[in-house]
């Protein structure tokens, strides 16, 4: 199939059971990976590697979209004083669950990593509509959710970082190596800050000014790209660098005009996030889920209990009721995008084999559906006790 | 004398053709002053009272020593007030923190656009025209002098017309 085809097609299948998805009331998430596994199944396009560079955009831009409009520094101070204790139980326990099962099935070290790694982040605007509809936006957990979320995709990125760079190494790297990965991923970071603290705000004092069109769209666009590549230069994945580069940018008025936003926003939830959503689908295989039922099985069953267990236990410490603890710890089950971009990256790596892919794209597609119906079930069940 | 005379042609030059003028007007000349601000520890009622009272679309909030904090308007108010109606895809937990806000500051647009006190009004032009956008603060020293609209610029451009 013409690479032209296939970018149409899937694009077109991701919108359709992307809206289909949305008004089934779930987020269109859950449509565009199924209009990617339908793809498989009907059409099985193959030489796909201009559109797996589509994808690899779409990983990019999904987080460099998060950090661009959804994380603000600022807030994690004031996040940190009240939320840090239940967000690290919970992705600690999340973290070791899936550690211990990578183990458990005799994974080599980094795949255990980095089912551990896919463990770990929290997807909550999963649950914000469920707690909105049963009024619990405000209460207790409810609030302690939202706090513990702005932690959510600084941790998705760390642990990526950090696992990538031990897939270097098929074990766990030496003193020295470890030196050597802290070295590069501190310099990165202090290399990427002083460019965006004392240069970008400089730039777009200029390019505002520019007359060709839509120039600080482009530029936006140009920082993305850009902070990814520096990103590869130093070893780390690209969309470490996207990420980092969003951050950079979220805070100079000129890069966050309202239309600037739309733009950008239109570019990457349009067209890029959900082709790569769509070919995460593609790359599914659903016999695979059989033929590994036990795994598949258990990495649903731990990736939900590990996340309600550790959502539990982190509430109890700062004193909170065993109920409000165990709607905190279902609102903590729900994951989407950045584990399915750490997966993605260790597949594309030849770390993550067929079975552990498709088993946890299906813990992330059956917790998306599921985490709201218990969450408002745990609701349901505090209001009548 | 001299500044007589300057005055005189500059009025000359502007009553000409604004476009071509433009350049020697400064936004400190046309800016509003006299604005209805709040502070970041101002509680969500006060600005819907504010915003009920007074026609104004944007509010600057401003820091004691009269620094710029950010912005509320009339766009952020609705979504707050009608935030369980909003679709799907706006339930992303900063939305929902900004939904459940009871003060300024969790509200407001943070490092909202500005332009300096100097600024020509050629620059302020461009800039909304370009960027689509209906207002600006302006700062002098990095504090809070005033803001410009759109409004103040077409205001601005009827006056210099019946010059002519």
């Amino acid at each position: 199939m013409e690479p032209l085809l296939q970018i149409l097609l899937i694009l077109l299948f991701a919108k359709l059971f992307g809206e289909a998805s949305e008004r089934l009331g779930l987020p269109s998430i859950v449509g565009e990976i199924t209009a990617g596994l339908m793809l498989a199944l009907t059409l099985a396009p193959e030489n796909t590697e201009i559109l797996k560079f589509f994808a690899d955009l779409g990983a990019i831009f999904l987080l460099f979209t998060a950090g661009y409009r959804e994380v603000h520094i600022s807030d994690l101070k004031e996040a940190s004083k009240t939320a840090l204790i239940p967000t690290l139980s919970q992705t600690i326990v999340a973290f070791v669950f899936g550690f211990l099962l990578g183990q458990a099935f005799e994974l080599g070290f980094i795949q255990s990593l980095f089912m551990a790694v896919a463990f770990s982040p929290t997807s909550i605007s999963v649950v914000v509509k469920t707690l909105i509809d049963a009024d619990y936006l405000s209460s207790r957990p409810g609030s302690m959710m939202l706090t513990s979320a702005i932690f959510d995709d600084i941790i998705g990125i760390f642990l990526l970082s950090v696992v990538t760079s031990f897939a270097t190494y098929n074990h766990f790297p030496s003193g020295m190596q470890l030196l050597g990965i802290s070295a590069k991923i501190i310099i990165f970071i202090l290399l990427i800050s002083i460019i965006g603290l004392k240069i970008y705000p400089r730039i777009f004092q200029q390019v505002h000014k520019m007359h060709t069109k839509e120039s600080i769209f482009a530029f936006v666009i140009i920082i993305a790209l850009f902070s990814a590549y520096l990103a590869e230069v130093f070893g780390l994945h690209a969309v470490i660098g996207a990420f980092f580069g969003g951050v950079l940018i979220s805070e100079i008025p000129l890069a966050k005009l309202e239309n600037v936003q739309k733009k950008v926003s239109g570019l990457s939830y349009g067209v890029f996030t959900p082709i790569f959503f769509a070919s995460i689908g593609l790359s599914m295989e659903l016999s695979v889920l059989f033929t590994a039922g036990k795994f598949t099985i258990l990495v649903l069953i731990l990736a939900l209990a590990s996340k309600l267990i550790g959502g539990w236990i982190g509430t109890k410490l700062i004193g909170f009721e065993w109920k409000d603890s165990l709607i905190f710890g279902v609102g903590m089950m729900p994951r989407a995008g950045v584990e399915l971009v750490v997966i993605a990256i260790g597949k594309e790596m030849g770390i993550i084999s067929q079975e552990m892919f498709s088993a946890i794209v299906f813990m992330v597609v059956a917790s998306i559906i599921i985490s709201p119906i218990v969450l408002d079930k745990a609701i349901k069940y505090r209001e009548k006790y | 004398m001299n500044e007589d005379n300057h005055k005189h042609n500059r009025q000359q030059n502007e009553a000409k053709s604004l476009s071509q003028s433009c350049d020697s007007i400064p936004i400190s000349e046309i800016m509003i002053t006299d604005v209805v601000s709040v502070s970041e520890n101002d509680t969500i009622e006060h600005v819907i009272e504010l915003m009920a009272k007074k026609t104004h679309h944007s509010y600057p909030v401003i820091g004691n020593n009269d620094e710029l904090k950010g912005i509320v308007d009339q766009d952020n108010m609705l979504e707050l007030l009608f935030f369980e109606r909003t679709p799907r895809r706006h339930h992303t937990h900063l939305m929902a923190i900004r939904a459940l806000s009871e003060d300024v500051r969790t509200l407001m647009i943070k490092h909202p656009i500005s332009i300096p006190y100097d600024t020509s009004l050629c620059e302020a032009a461009d800039l909304m025209i370009k960027h689509h956008v209906d207002r600006v603060c302006v700062l002098k020293d990095d504090k809070f002098a005033g803001i410009i609209s759109k409004a103040d610029i077409i205001k601005k451009a009827f006056t210099l017309r019946r010059m002519e």
